[in-house]
């Protein structure tokens, strides 16, 4: 039994690093060719996993295969508009001023059930206010209102809000990330400064802190810690 | 991010595949070359006892054969389901052991079914449409 042990523990860290490598960052929302990726890999990962008469290449060999070729399809439709529509579809209107287009609704095999159903899920119930809602490649539904039943912005308003801009990490789980300190052009004794103003010990006291680009913190402590 | 898809990672899949595919030829080849000459051996073995009545002659080619086989188990076991490769152990087991009661029928039926097991070897490897569909 040492020995599935062993092979599962190859197999699994040879699909991470395979695809890690060959570039495919995530599996989030799937095009067709990337789902059937994802199945065919699993089910051969399987096999040499646990039928042990099977020698480790006959797994790998497909495996590295499917991979490679994702790899150059993924290329290839970035490179050409005609490969990718051919791969990945078009994305269809559904929903246009504010009318349901019941042929496109056909085409792609969606039922008034399943567009209402997405459609609460967008928190947009009344199709007369949706300006146009589109089915993504990846089986999403894109739903937009029509400008005046979207939300005020600040800008409409003439607000000029505060831009405290995007916050990185700096402290996580007790570890200092000093490039990202570094990368909002701060030091070690700033950071301490704050820690000192928060009444913070040590970093390691800290599960999580943050800085904004307007150098504002926030930080969490560690379960222990925390009172 | 749905993908990655610079080119450096196009020509790396393009070089992945290439090499496999040569590799894998270069091996069916080598199988090839490998089992060949074995079954050569065998069939030149059941010559001696059918034609000259030469059993010690016709058992050494056959050990020699099992000898071979074992050196390059390894390999075998690396490349091919490890049932083909424990199939023609035991028939050359069940060959030798015909060889040294001298029972002709027997033998020549286990050395026909010995050479068709080597033979699928590597004709399961062979690139062809029947192989392929």
């Amino acid at each position: 039994m040492i020995i599935a042990l062993i092979r599962t523990i190859i197999l699994y860290l040879f699909i991470i690093f395979g695809i890690r490598l060959l570039g495919k960052r995530q599996i989030g929302q799937l095009e067709p060719s990337e789902l059937v990726l994802s199945l065919i890999i699993a089910d051969l990962a399987s096999v040499p996993m646990q039928d042990f008469g099977i020698p480790l290449i006959i797994g790998i060999i497909p495996i590295l295969t499917l991979l490679s070729i994702s790899t150059i399809l993924s290329t290839l439709t970035a490179k050409s508009i005609r490969i990718r529509s051919l791969l990945c579809g078009r994305p269809s209107y559904i929903i246009q001023d504010g009318k349901v287009l019941p042929d496109e609704m056909k085409k792609n095999r969606l039922t008034a059930d399943e567009l209402m159903e997405e459609l609460r899920l967008c928190g947009c119930v009344d199709i007369r206010k949706i300006k146009c809602a589109i089915l993504e490649t990846g089986g999403r539904l894109s739903v937009i209102p029509y400008d005046k039943e979207q939300a005020v912005t600040a800008e409409q308003m003439n607000i000029n809000p505060i831009e405290n801009g995007l916050p990185v990490i700096v402290v996580n789980d007790g570890h200092l990330i000093k490039h990202n300190l570094t990368d909002r052009n701060l030091d070690v004794p700033w950071l301490n400064r704050q820690l000192e103003k928060n009444g913070i010990q040590n970093i390691k006291d800290l599960f999580l802190l943050t800085v904004d680009e307007k150098n504002n913190i926030y930080y969490t402590l560690q379960s222990n810690k925390a009172s | 991010m749905k993908g990655v898809f610079s080119i450096k990672g196009f020509w790396i899949s393009l070089g992945i595949l290439v090499a496999l595919s040569l590799t894998l030829i270069w091996n069916t080849q080598t199988l090839t070359n490998y089992v060949t000459p074995l079954q050569e051996k065998l069939v030149e073995a059941e010559r001696l006892v059918s034609q000259e009545d030469d059993w010690q002659g016709a058992i050494a080619l056959t050990e020699e054969v099992y000898k071979s086989w074992d050196e390059h188990k390894t390999y075998l076991q690396i490349s091919l389901p490890h049932a083909q490769i424990e199939d023609i152990f035991s028939i050359l087991q069940e060959s030798l052991a015909y060889l040294k009661y001298e029972k002709i029928g027997e033998y020549s039926a286990t050395n026909e079914r010995l050479l068709f097991e080597m033979g699928l070897i590597y004709e399961m490897e062979t690139l062809s449409i029947r192989n392929i569909l």
